[in-house]
């Protein structure tokens, strides 16, 4: 056996005339963390609907723990793998309690003692009908299921939508501690942060193609400071500005710049400016890195 | 809840519970009325004086002289298997279509649960909720004709449930396979209420509407003859009609849900 956990190769799917992915290829190892990125509509459920069998692939292949994978035997794979995704349905007319036993029940795992660490962790209302729950409570619930029998393989679609910071900061921690104990994760999120916070690689896709896969900690240095500088006298250049933009104010003139380079040499330039009005120095955040990855990629 | 059957008869309690109780006090009411239909006067007359395209709705008045003619042609006949298409539309289009439109197939299928496993498990739960509302039926039977000191032939009653049980299960499995086959909610309750309303006009008119005889073979009601059962004659060609509908309608469609994408 490899150790490569998940091999997609040259996916495409088409519905009707619409072709919503083509040649999506990667691999995943034993271990990694993947965020799998797009903007909506790019690909990324259609993606993840293929690899868990949900729908058939109208061309490629996908292998899930070295076996061939279609929808009709998906179901061989599940014994090792999790799945929750943000809008993801539940029995209403279960408690979560019911939910999770019966869940459990089909991965045929007798002991409860993951399980309970898992309720530990998220606290759910289990007594409650599923349909009485809050969005929250029955995220947390999807997320216990797709963890709980212990699986070398979680496959998430935006899993903390609905969760409270608090509840999303737990499940980060739990994202880091599965992977420390080896599980595969293979995740899209709206919240680039917490891409950027646990995954190991990214894989951007756009317009149903991937346009690249890279280790997350480059999207963090791509992404720069943004520096903002009002000043009366004429400023010396800095070598890393980049998209720079000059604004005549009755404060003096109001420069704005994305900076790339060394802290250090932002720190040294901003010490010898002349009588400063006002800066300001931010982190720009994933997403513009993001949204600054894919002009660049269009382009 | 240790398999999907298990988890289906829990999910569809009061479905079972509601249809129960109202498929019994159906029957009920339908035995506590035969001393009035049985005793002559109004009724019999009001009967006699309906245009005769009716009949088929209203049945032979001969059949009125005994108990087990006069439920298999005023509750077995027609009415019950109208009563018991509604059950089965909703149902058979709940568990499958329904549940697949509002995601739960996928939930399921996230499970290390094979798609012929879901199946097999939904139409099993199907079926044995269909035959616990036919044992209320029988129970409601039972009741009604102790209460009027009448006796019905267990032997008539039971062939008259076993047949109607394999017909509800017949049009079950055809709205099932529909459900399963193309994920299609609108698709499935629409066919299912075009087979039972077809079916109830072909079967009620052709027996006063000559150019309807040819058709009626075509109505899933037709191969439950009530009131000749009552009187006696079992046909095994009914039987086995239904067999071969439930068998070839099911064997298409889990072939073409084990291989199809999943809506929601």
């Amino acid at each position: 056996m490899t150790n490569i956990v998940l091999r997609v190769e040259n996916l495409t799917k088409r519905f009707g005339k619409t072709t919503a992915i083509r040649d999506v290829s990667f691999k995943i190892k034993t271990g990694e963390v993947v965020g799998f990125v797009g903007l909506n509509g790019a690909g990324k459920s259609t993606t993840i609907n293929s690899i868990l069998g949900f729908i058939c692939p109208s061309d490629g292949e996908i292998e899930i723990f070295d076996q061939l994978s279609t929808p009709t035997n998906a179901f061989k794979s599940h014994q090792q793998l999790g799945f929750a995704s943000g809008d993801m349905a539940l029995f209403e007319s279960l408690t979560g309690e019911q939910y999770l036993s019966f869940a459990l029940h089909q991965y045929k795992i007798r002991d409860r003692s993951r399980l309970d660490e898992l309720i530990d962790i998220f606290k759910p209302e289990l007594a409650k009908k599923i349909g009485d729950l809050s969005r929250g409570n029955r995220q947390k619930v999807a997320l216990i299921a797709a963890f709980m029998a212990s699986p070398k393989l979680v496959v998430l679609d935006e899993p903390s939508s609905g969760l409270d910071p608090l509840m999303q900061q737990r499940f980060l921690e739990l994202v880091r501690a599965e992977q420390e104990r080896g599980t595969t994760i293979f995740m899209s999120s709206h919240y680039l942060n917490e891409v950027v916070d646990v995954c190991t690689r990214i894989i951007l896709i756009r317009s149903g193609q991937i346009v690249r896969d890279f280790p997350a900690k480059e999207l963090s240095i791509e992404g720069g400071k943004t520096v903002r500088v009002v000043s009366r006298h004429k400023l010396p250049g800095l070598k890393g500005a980049e998209d720079v933009k000059i604004e005549k104010t009755a404060r003096g003139t109001d420069i704005s710049f994305i900076y790339k380079g060394s802290t250090a040499s932002l720190q040294a330039w901003l010490g010898g400016l002349p009588q400063l009005v006002d800066f300001s120095v931010s982190d720009n955040t994933v997403e513009m890195a993001l949204e600054d990855l894919y002009e660049k990629e269009s382009s | 809840m240790r398999n999907l059957f298990l988890k289906t008869i829990y999910d569809k309690r009061w479905f079972i519970f509601g249809w129960s109780l109202g498929m019994a006090f159906f029957a009920y009411i339908m035995v506590i009325f035969y001393p009035t239909f049985n005793s002559g006067g109004l009724v019999q007359s009001m009967l006699k004086g309906m245009p005769k395209e009716w009949q088929g709705i209203i049945g032979n008045l001969s059949d009125l002289t005994h108990l087990s003619t006069y439920l298999a042609s005023q509750m077995f006949n027609i009415r019950m298997p109208m009563f018991i298409s509604v059950m089965a539309i909703i149902l058979a289009g709940g568990l499958t279509a329904g549940e697949e439109d509002r995601g739960l197939l996928r939930t399921l299928s996230a499970l290390p649960l094979s798609r012929g496993r879901i199946f097999i498990h939904k139409w099993l739960a199907a079926v044995a909720i269909s035959a616990i509302t036919m044992v209320a039926l029988i129970i409601g039977t039972y009741i009604g004709s102790w209460q009027i000191g009448q006796s019905i032939e267990f032997k008539t009653l039971m062939i008259l449930s076993g047949l109607l049980l394999l017909m509800t299960v017949a049009l079950m499995s055809v709205i099932f396979a529909i459900g399963t086959a193309t994920g299609r909610r609108s698709l499935t309750t629409a066919v299912g209420t075009i087979i039972a309303v077809v079916s109830f006009v072909l079967t009620t008119f052709a027996a006063s509407v000559d150019w309807l005889k040819s058709w009626d073979r075509l109505s899933i009601f037709h191969y439950y003859p009530a009131p000749d059962i009552a009187r006696g004659t079992v046909k095994l060609s009914d039987w086995a009609v239904y067999a071969v509908v439930i068998v070839a309608v099911l064997v298409v469609s889990f072939v073409i849900f084990r291989r199809r994408d999943l809506n929601g």
